[in-house]
């Protein structure tokens, strides 16, 4: 795990050294653990499957080949995370849900946050405009993974 | 805390130290803070109440005897968390929630993922058979108390 040292020109972030299992775990796309039994904690896959959702360890801090070792961003704020960009736009404080449209975060109204605790794994920490079709983008966001 | 260093081979996991503040603190075992004013943030009981479940910390590493220090792990991948086992079978990534049956973790098929950003605290990272009576057994999972 790296943990930067003190630092008031950066800003905070953590990261794991995973393995990715298979081709796809490029820069900004979400990780989930592969759990297969091998290599357990360490592979990763792209989190597109319901079953990743819960298993999801962080986003790929650049692309990492199959079979190859890389790091996955876990915590603090990341500049390019892979979002779904629709006809609903996105604005400072979104907290994010994963969309199995585009294995990808995208924008709900929905979740906006209330009087509760949210818990929001990522949020928006841009705004972003509406798109006529649905298509991925990338945006700065809050990782929150740990 | 313990974090460990950059390594391919280990999973990524960082521990907490507790002190156990009763007996059963056990290897594999739920650890929530007891919080009475003495040495809050340092003493912990085995989750077995519902106040519990808010301040739960960790799973106990190793078995901590009453009044002695030991490691709690609040993050990353763990083979031996207390699981129940029951008529309902686990599978790869079933968030799963804390059952006062058994005063450990349970699959629940109402928090099964679904498109929104599920925040499980314990995800199985195998498989469990059923069981016709409700008791314990360990299951490998991904912990994320941080």
């Amino acid at each position: 795990m790296l943990i930067q040292r003190i630092s008031r020109s950066d800003p905070e972030r953590v990261f794991i050294v995973v393995r990715a299992d298979e081709a796809g775990c490029d820069r900004g796309w979400t990780l989930s653990w592969k759990a297969d039994g091998t290599r357990n904690g360490i592979d990763v896959l792209q989190c597109d499957a319901v079953a990743d959702i819960a298993l999801m360890c962080g986003m790929a801090h650049t692309d990492i080949g199959n079979t190859d070792y890389g790091l996955a961003q876990c915590y603090g704020y990341g500049d390019d995370v892979v979002i779904l960009q629709s006809n609903t736009a996105y604005a400072r404080g979104n907290p994010l849900i994963f969309s199995s449209a585009k294995s990808c975060w995208a924008e709900t109204s929905a979740s906006a946050p209330n009087a509760q605790s949210v818990h929001a794994q990522v949020a928006a920490m841009s705004t972003l405009a509406t798109s006529a079709t649905s298509q991925t983008n990338r945006l700065p966001c809050f990782l929150r993974m740990m | 805390m313990l974090v460990q260093r950059i390594s391919r081979d280990d999973p990524e996991r960082a521990f907490i130290v507790v002190r156990a503040d009763e007996a059963g603190v056990d290897r594999g075992w739920t650890v929530s803070w007891k919080a009475d004013g003495t040495r809050n943030g340092i003493d912990v009981l085995q989750t077995d109440a519902v106040a519990d479940i808010a301040l739960i910390c960790g799973i106990a590493h190793t078995d901590i005897a009453n009044g002695d220090y030991g490691l709690a792990q609040c993050y990353g991948y763990d083979d031996d968390v207390i699981v129940l086992k029951s008529a309902t079978a686990l599978a790869r990534g079933n968030p799963l929630i804390f059952s006062s049956l058994k005063s450990c973790w349970a699959e629940s098929s109402a928090s099964a993922p679904n498109g929104e950003s599920i925040h499980a605290q314990i995800a199985a990272m195998s498989t469990l058979a059923t069981s016709t009576g409700a008791a314990t057994d360990r299951l490998p999972c991904f912990l994320r108390f941080m």
